[in-house]
């Protein structure tokens, strides 16, 4: 039997999804979100936190789809991107949860970046690996947040 | 830096990469070509001609209308903006994250933290790569490469 592992459950509209608690830094009041021009999926701007630069990672998009509701607060998350380890900040639709469980490995047809699934109070709940999802995103065309599109 | 904005957003070069900033009127229509469409106009400047790049297509933004030109100082290249917003000195560029993978890793030479906000520092070589600028002065002067 394996010991269970720590999560932070988060919401995004009326599903829940996880992130292992060690990559997990904070979770952030709204923040002002920076925006320039660029072509990267997922990303939608930049937050400035004590000083630092932190992209801010709308994964919603990909999870839930564009019709998930406004975004409340900011994940910070660590990530192991490009071969470098960087803050990112995910924004959920609410209060997150940190839960201790016993991860299952992902079985059937469940996406690259389900890292596994969380079973807790009848709800499955898919754990999430951050870079799978953002390489994914940049390989497979997630509509990237041009600024074209974001200012009109 | 020189700060100028363009379609709304505010960006940053640095005082060096420019010689001057000039308005548009003098600017004579360029015909685009596919390998730089983002090139509409001329502008000539000391007996030299410099190559219009429209900052705008180039951001892939929405268009706007340029009231000034800031010539490059290191490549016949003039580059567009809506505004010029002002000088002023900056302590440090932070590098692009690495979470950003697309072509604004080409466009940007990295982030700088003025007042608080978070202005992209362009890179001059990017809109219009010196190799380009020499093929495209080639082609209008009708010499072969």
């Amino acid at each position: 039997m394996t010991a269970a592992r720590r999560f932070v459950v988060f919401p995004l509209g009326r599903k829940r999804f996880a992130l292992p608690a060690e990559v997990v830094a904070e979770l952030a009041q709204p923040d002002r979100l920076q925006e320039f021009p660029h072509t990267t999926p997922l990303l939608t701007g930049v937050l400035v936190r004590r000083g630092h630069i932190i992209p801010v990672c709308d994964v919603a998009q990909r999870l839930v789809g564009r019709d998930a509701p406004a975004r409340r607060f900011y994940l910070i998350a660590n990530s192991d991107l490009v071969g470098s380890r960087q803050m990112i900040a995910l924004p959920v639709t609410g209060e997150c949860e940190l839960v201790a469980a016993d991860m299952r490995e992902p079985a059937g047809e469940l996406p690259p970046y389900v890292l596994g699934l969380l079973s807790l109070h009848e709800e499955l709940i898919e754990v999430i690996k951050l870079e799978s999802l953002m390489s994914m995103s940049a390989l497979h065309g997630a509509p990237a947040r041009l600024a074209a599109e974001v200012r009109v | 830096m020189i700060l100028f904005a363009v379609g709304g957003y505010r960006f940053a070069i640095p005082a060096a990469d420019v010689d001057e900033i000039r308005e548009t009127f003098a600017m004579k229509p360029f015909r685009p070509v596919p390998m730089a469409p983002q090139v509409k106009y001329t502008v000539t400047r000391a007996g030299r001609e410099y190559l219009v790049v429209d900052t705008g297509q180039h951001l892939r933004l929405m268009p706007s209308k340029a009231t000034r030109l800031l010539m490059l100082r290191s490549s016949a290249v003039a580059i567009t903006a809506d505004a010029i917003d002002r000088m002023t000195d900056v302590p440090a560029i932070s590098a692009l994250p690495s979470a950003f993978t697309g072509e604004e890793r080409h466009w940007y030479r990295g982030l700088a933290v003025i007042g608080g906000d978070v202005v992209p520092v362009v890179s001059p070589d990017s809109f219009l790569e010196p190799a380009r600028t020499a093929r495209l002065q080639q082609a209008r002067l009708g010499v072969q490469p």
